[in-house]
């Protein structure tokens, strides 16, 4: 049985999906289970924070993760460990630093843990082993929105 | 909006979302990365916080740059750490050592809580090295320091509540120094013609509000020199004592009657088993003592000793040389956990007799090599839950076993 839900994007589009593969946002699961009561067949979920093209792309990679294992909450005070991800993954954010910081904006405000960590992973690794001025040229191309912080 | 968000850049993101990409930060990049701006530091210091319980310095197997580029960024932050020089961290130079206490100094002294230093031979540290710490509040030395060095430290740390010397065993020279906060002291205490049981027991009578003590005692000629626990009688308010004897004679056993809070003790052997059964009867009255150690490879004379504990809730026989549980056969004790760390235990069989004498035993823990048969597992497992107390401890150490 499919339940079909819609998902409107800050721009206005609207998106169709199974309501399996939107839960894997935590926001959403909570939005279905706590305020639709399960009862959700059709029902139309504003997502004022998530543009479309963010959203086109979350859920291309919510229907490739379908599947996967839900995974283990960890207490955040350990170092996490940066492990390969699949090249599936990794073509997937082959993506301009805009779109890459979308991407965790909007898994942040989802609350979909998965691709959190990779999209914070790629960006961490971006930072990794350069000095602080590479950071600063690296994630910006706006070199005064740094200097605001100084 | 823009489909595509030019303009998001990474200081568009919420705190949540840095806080998420830091975490996957090394430690290296994590201080480097709190230079970029007054945001990433405030957030960096917030992931280094809850990641970063203790830092060791210097790093092993990392450039030695690193050490200062880490205390820089963190040390504020950074309430425990410590100092190790082993086999590993042997290239240190003195320059570089110095380097470190300076830094330490530099940008820990507002916030370090606990400090250690953990060295396998004497170190030559700058002169000023420990007085960098005045709010340390627990410090643990273990290395072969230096008279003059612990009292420059003891001068500046003025709100120690645990001190460990694990290593010194110079004369009491700190004995006209007052903590008054120490509630913990652990040290060793060398017995010859020279040492001074008059300063060990000033230093003592100026810390009556000690709870916890450790002194172990090294003596070459075991008999010749006794160790003379008057200083014991101060110290009423220890709930935990440690005496690690070697062997030596003791005088002034009786000392041990003041001791009316003492809730855990350990012993080894003394000298003579006379002065075994003192130690343990001048503490007969105790009846707060719940956890009794001993260091012993026979207990077989102080057994009355220890069934004078009614109170008794554990019992911990320690001893590379035990191995005749027989000699614990006719002990009769509430006691609810026992448990051995020896070698190997010659005669797993009566195990069995000891455990039916236990009325309230319910868990033993057996660290030792010992064969145990499938009978005397079963046996034991039969006696424990004959009187319904079987733990799932005892079946869990057979299987270990």
């Amino acid at each position: 049985m499919s339940n079909m839900i819609y998902l409107q994007s800050s721009d206005g589009d609207i998106f169709e999906t199974d309501a399996q593969i939107a839960k894997c946002s935590g926001t959403i699961r909570f939005m279905l289970e706590d305020c639709y009561m399960g009862e959700y067949e059709g029902v139309l979920i504003p997502l004022p924070n998530v543009n479309s093209a963010i959203l086109r792309k979350v859920l291309k990679w919510a229907d490739h993760h379908k599947d996967d294992p839900v995974p283990i909450e960890d207490d955040g005070h350990s170092v996490k460990q940066v492990s390969v991800f699949s090249s599936w993954d990794a073509e997937f954010l082959e993506v301009d630093q805009g779109t890459l910081f979308g991407l965790v904006q909007a898994a942040n405000y989802l609350d979909i843990q998965g691709l959190l960590d990779v999209t914070c992973k790629t960006v961490a690794n971006k930072i990794s082993g350069k000095t602080a001025d590479d950071i600063r040229n690296t994630l910006t191309t706006n070199q005064n929105k740094f200097q605001d912080f100084i | 909006m823009a489909a595509h968000q030019p303009d998001l850049t990474v200081l568009g993101l919420n705190d949540d979302c840095l806080l998420s990409i830091f975490n996957y930060l090394s430690l290296m990049d994590l201080a480097t990365t709190s230079e970029v701006c007054e945001r990433f530091k405030l957030i960096a210091d917030d992931v280094f916080s809850r990641r970063y319980k203790h830092i060791e310095f210097p790093k092993m197997g990392a450039e030695f740059s690193y050490n200062h580029h880490i205390l820089k960024h963190f040390g504020h932050k950074i309430t425990s750490s410590s100092f190790s020089q082993n086999e590993f961290h042997l290239s240190l130079s003195k320059k570089q050592m110095s380097c470190i206490f300076e830094w330490l100094g530099k940008y820990c002294t507002e916030t370090l809580e606990k400090f250690s230093i953990d060295s396998k031979v004497k170190l030559a540290l700058p002169p000023t090295a420990l007085t960098f710490f005045p709010k340390v509040k627990h410090i643990d030395f273990f290395y072969p320091i230096s008279s003059e060095d612990l009292k420059a430290a003891l001068v500046s740390c003025k709100n120690l509540v645990t001190l460990r010397l694990d290593w010194y065993d110079g004369p009491f020279h700190f004995a006209n120094h007052i903590m008054p906060h120490l509630k913990e002291f652990e040290t060793v205490i060398r017995v010859n013609r020279l040492t001074e049981f008059d300063k060990i027991v000033t230093f003592f009578k100026n810390h009556t509000q000690l709870t916890a003590l450790c002194t172990e005692f090294f003596n070459n000629r075991q008999a010749h020199y006794a160790v003379d626990l008057s200083f014991l009688s101060h110290l009423s308010n220890l709930t935990k004592l440690r005496l690690i004897l070697n062997g030596s004679n003791v005088s002034d056993t009786a000392s041990l009657s003041h001791l009316n809070h003492l809730q855990e003790f350990t012993v080894d052997c003394s000298y003579g088993k006379e002065t075994d059964v003192e130690i343990l009867e001048h503490l007969g009255s105790v009846e707060s003592l719940a956890d009794l150690g001993l260091g012993m490879p026979d207990v077989s004379h102080i057994l009355r000793g220890i069934e004078r504990f009614k109170n008794l809730f554990k019992l911990e026989i320690f001893d590379d040389d035990f191995n005749d549980i027989l000699s614990l056969g006719e002990l009769r004790s509430n006691c609810i956990e026992l448990e051995v760390w020896c070698t190997m235990l010659a005669q797993p069989n009566s195990l069995v007799n000891v455990v039916s004498n236990l009325k309230k035993l319910e868990r033993i823990k057996l660290r030792c090599q010992v064969a145990l048969s499938e009978k005397v597992c079963a046996d034991l497992v039969k006696v424990c839950s004959s009187q319904d107390l079987l733990s799932k401890n005892l079946t869990k150490t057979m299987e270990d076993l």
